[in-house]
């Protein structure tokens, strides 16, 4: 029972890892893409288009095997966990990134008349007025965002990387008779992943909420 | 209530009582022509004991069983949506000996997950998916069988450049293998300072090898040495050799009568060479290895 808890155990820091870590790169690569699309400069706006529209619609284990088994094959010489990371940063990118646009285009015009009447420019106007407004509205999505990223997470047990997905199985090949209790215990370390992180969100949301 | 509306209400009446004379006139011919059909089947209809497995699966005409979809040599779904593989021969040869056609068998997928679940609900009648007999699934499971006992393999770069021989050699080595298969519990209690990687199948654990990625890949000999006989200029075999592992049947904890059923009708195929014969179309084409005699376990 001991070894079963432990394999979970380290598997579910994998996951963890795997999660914060697309967390903290991703949404910040969101909010980059996200400010291309609204820029006024005509290369960024379809730079940032193409990479939204190629990378939400290819579905993640197919980018997941570039990824990790055909970008070694061109000469990049990296970790599995590396790989598997890499290809879930640039995935969720696209999503954080229309979840911020979407952010940036509730904003509401006045603002944007306002700042450009006292003199901004677009780029001051856009990072200090438009984009603190958007990115308190954003909060909720991205509360579902993270959910959908845990349970993503479960495609690199595929790929080289053991998280928790891929420790259940192995417990499981080894206590046949145990399966029902191992799918439990893992559906409770999932859990410990987005509860909180839920938790955790919507006290940012109550704080950023603002009267509209 | 005019004489218009009830003149159509008399005639739409009448045609719904032909209709439904008919429905049962055809009902009552076509019941009457399976029951009749059933007495009449040509050959030897085989009858069994009155409550055990095969005679209810007899006389259902048709049964679940679980495999693999993506065992080559053992059982796979093809890309055109049938099935070969040896577990579908040994399949088809229990379905022959109950009187089941081979069209009315319906597979399911069973992974690692659901196998034993599935056997005790119910939801299939057996399993055979390259299903290995270990201690803790002798617990909850029923084996028919073995009908192979296979080694786990090690597959190396052409050549064995890394001079993989023993498990000492394994040592800081990365080691592929199938996500959750038991081969990690060999290598952590054997190399335990060997680096563990787990990748979907086998297939991708041979192309992280070509990519050098990984030092080596372990899994069942079925699967590495068909690897190696498909492209014998990327791949060679590690001598190092490790794990025997019977392969058999799952069925229902404490089904005897049916687990010697399967039992008798493996030997019965064995001994007119019809084991040896499907052996060769699946097992041999995939993996090279040539047939085995089963070696039966006692059904318990």
């Amino acid at each position: 029972m001991l070894q079963i808890l432990s394999a979970l155990a380290s598997g579910f820091l994998q996951t963890l890892l795997l999660v914060a870590l697309t967390f903290v790169i991703g949404l910040p690569l969101g909010v980059l893409v996200a400010i291309m699309r609204v820029s006024p400069v005509g290369v960024l706006r379809g730079v940032g288009t193409v990479y939204v529209n190629v990378f939400r619609n290819i579905p993640l284990p197919v980018l997941m095997f570039f990824s990790v088994l055909v970008l070694p094959q061109l000469g990049v010489d990296t970790s599995f966990f590396v790989l598997a990371l890499a290809s879930l940063v640039v995935y969720w990118g696209a999503f954080f990134c229309e979840t911020v646009r979407s952010g940036i285009n509730s904003v509401d015009l006045g603002q944007v008349e306002a700042a450009r009447s006292v003199g901004l420019s677009s780029g001051q106007t856009l990072i200090r007025i438009v984009l603190p407004q958007a990115l308190r509205s954003t909060v909720p999505p991205l509360i579902g965002i993270v959910i959908q990223i845990v349970r993503a997470s479960a495609v690199a047990g595929a790929f080289g990387v053991t998280e928790l997905y891929a420790s259940m199985n192995g417990v499981i090949q080894h206590n046949a008779d145990k399966v029902i209790l191992i799918l439990f215990l893992t559906g409770v370390f999932y859990l410990v992943i987005t509860i909180p992180s839920g938790l955790l969100l919507g006290r940012i949301e109550k704080k950023a909420v603002f009267a509209r | 209530m005019n004489i218009i509306h009830s003149t159509k209400f008399r005639k739409s009446s009448a045609r719904w009582k032909f209709a439904a004379a008919t429905a049962v006139l055809v009902a009552l011919a076509t019941a009457g022509c399976s029951s009749s059909s059933a007495g009449t089947t040509p050959g030897s209809a085989p009858t069994f004991a009155s409550g055990t497995t095969m005679a209810r699966l007899a006389k259902a005409g048709t049964m679940t069983v679980g495999i693999k979809f993506d065992a080559p040599g053992f059982s796979e779904k093809t890309l055109d949506g049938s099935y070969q593989g040896m577990d579908i021969e040994i399949t088809n040869m229990v379905a022959k000996a109950l009187g089941i056609p081979d069209n009315k068998i319906q597979y399911t997928e069973t992974i690692s997950a659901n196998r034993e679940p599935f056997i005790e609900q119910g939801k299939v009648d057996f399993v055979a998916a390259s299903y290995g007999i270990e201690p803790d699934r002798q617990k909850v499971v029923t084996f028919a069988g073995p009908y192979i006992t296979t080694t786990q393999n090690m597959l190396v770069a052409k050549g064995n450049p890394e001079h993989i021989d023993t498990w000492a050699d394994v040592q800081g080595k990365r080691v592929c293998a199938i996500t959750g298969s038991s081969n990690f519990q060999d290598v952590t209690a054997n190399a335990p300072t060997a680096t563990q990687v787990g990748l979907a199948t086998d297939a991708d654990c041979a192309q992280a090898l070509k990519n050098k990625q990984v030092d080596l890949v372990a899994g069942s000999v079925g699967s590495m040495s068909g690897y190696v006989h498909k492209e014998p200029d990327a791949y060679s075999l590690s001598p190092l050799v490790y794990g025997s592992e019977p392969i058999g049947i799952g069925v229902k904890k404490g089904d005897i009568k049916f687990c010697q059923f399967i039992d008798t009708t493996i030997q019965k195929a064995y001994s007119d060479g019809q084991f040896q014969k499907s052996w060769n179309k699946t097992l041999k084409t995939t993996t090279g290895i040539a047939p085995q005699k089963p070696n039966f376990i006692p059904c318990a």
